[in-house]
């Protein structure tokens, strides 16, 4: 949020911002270094006054206003989208190795033992541990 | 890992850890025959099981010494270790012990497994065998399938009158199963329900003797191993 309202802060104040920025965004354009040289507040007075760059420079920065400077997201990613998005392909798999017990004929999974059968043996061998 | 491939797993500890971790399993494994574990820490003790083993079998004073710091009870293990696992193990070229897989114990279902030694009184694939042989007499089959026939191998290659063992098993358990699991058997579908359960053991008993020292039963045994 704060992110959106800084520059719409901005335009909201109208010429007297626009023309503190003009300068510094023509001194980009004459050249890089004079601008952290040279006092830009001087440059401003002396070189930039002429009415065409302050004109110009505004519409170029609205160009850009509406089409990057505003590529914020409109709205918080709700907690359902997100969960979706993050939880996409990691679903639960299927079981489909399975087959059949040999020793009670129910149905168990491949290459492990039969549940079934496993509690009824160690049943029995507690019994005989306590017989 | 840096270093190259671990020749071993690190269990998620650091050295000391692991190393109690795994005396642990092992004395556990010595006391009761047989563990369940997740399958990660069954095939590390095994490792360790199957050394301590080897101890056993040389059975000298080293060897003693070294079995000795391995467990943390050592005077209620070592006797057995030194006595009647050595004779056990005597004619079987390593191979103690055996890992199976079982469906997940821990609630973050990791993989477990059985950590079980051969030829022992807790001996889950023998138990297992001779329930599936039990069941395919139940049914009128006389052979057994080639996963069968391997196991009935496995399980009484080594083994002191194994034969024998594997056959006994075969028909011994059932009456106890009968009297005491009874849905468990009622699962095993008609064929398991026609046969007169209650009227006196040995009178049932008798008819299927010949057929276990006949040609059928034994032949299939042979067959196998």
């Amino acid at each position: 949020m704060s992110l959106r309202l800084f520059p719409s802060r901005l335009s909201a104040q109208g010429l007297s911002p626009a023309g503190s920025l003009s300068p510094a965004l023509a001194n980009a354009a004459v050249g890089r270094w004079s601008q952290f040289t040279l006092n830009a507040s001087a440059v401003s007075q002396s070189l930039l006054r002429p009415a065409a760059f302050t004109l110009n420079i505004p519409g170029l920065l609205s160009d850009i206003w509406e089409s990057v400077l505003r590529a914020v997201p409109k709205k918080k990613t709700s907690h359902m989208k997100k969960r979706h998005r993050q939880m996409a392909g990691k679903a639960l798999k299927d079981v489909k190795s399975l087959s059949t017990c040999s020793g009670c004929g129910q149905i168990k999974r491949s290459h492990v033992l039969c549940p079934n059968c496993v509690a009824s043996i160690k049943k029995q061998w507690g019994r005989k541990n306590t017989e | 890992m840096a270093g190259g491939a671990a020749k071993y797993r690190h269990l998620s500890r650091k050295s000391s850890h692991r190393q109690a971790l795994l005396r642990n399993l092992v004395t556990s494994l010595f006391t009761h025959e047989s563990i369940t574990t997740t399958w990660a820490k069954a095939k590390e003790a095994q490792r360790l099981a199957e050394k301590l083993i080897t101890l056993g079998k040389k059975n000298t004073e080293a060897s003693r010494k070294s079995a000795l710091a391995t467990f943390y009870t050592p005077h209620s293990i070592l006797p057995k270790l030194f006595g009647p696992l050595r004779e056990r193990y005597a004619n079987r070229p390593g191979g103690y012990t055996r890992v199976l897989r079982v469906e997940p114990k821990k609630d973050d279902q990791a993989e477990s497994a059985i950590l079980e030694l051969v030829d022992g009184p807790k001996d889950m694939r023998f138990a297992l065998t001779a329930r599936t042989i039990a069941r395919q007499r139940a049914q009128g089959f006389d052979t057994l399938n080639e996963i069968t026939a391997l196991n009935v191998r496995k399980v009484t290659r080594f083994r002191d009158g194994g034969v024998e063992a594997l056959e006994d098993e075969v028909q011994n358990p059932t009456p106890r199963r009968n009297n005491l699991a009874l849905p468990r058997n009622l699962q095993h579908g008609p064929a398991g329900r026609q046969r007169p359960r209650p009227t006196g053991w040995s009178r049932r008993r008798a008819p299927e003797r010949p057929r276990r020292a006949g040609p059928q039963g034994r032949g299939s045994l042979h067959l196998s191993g």
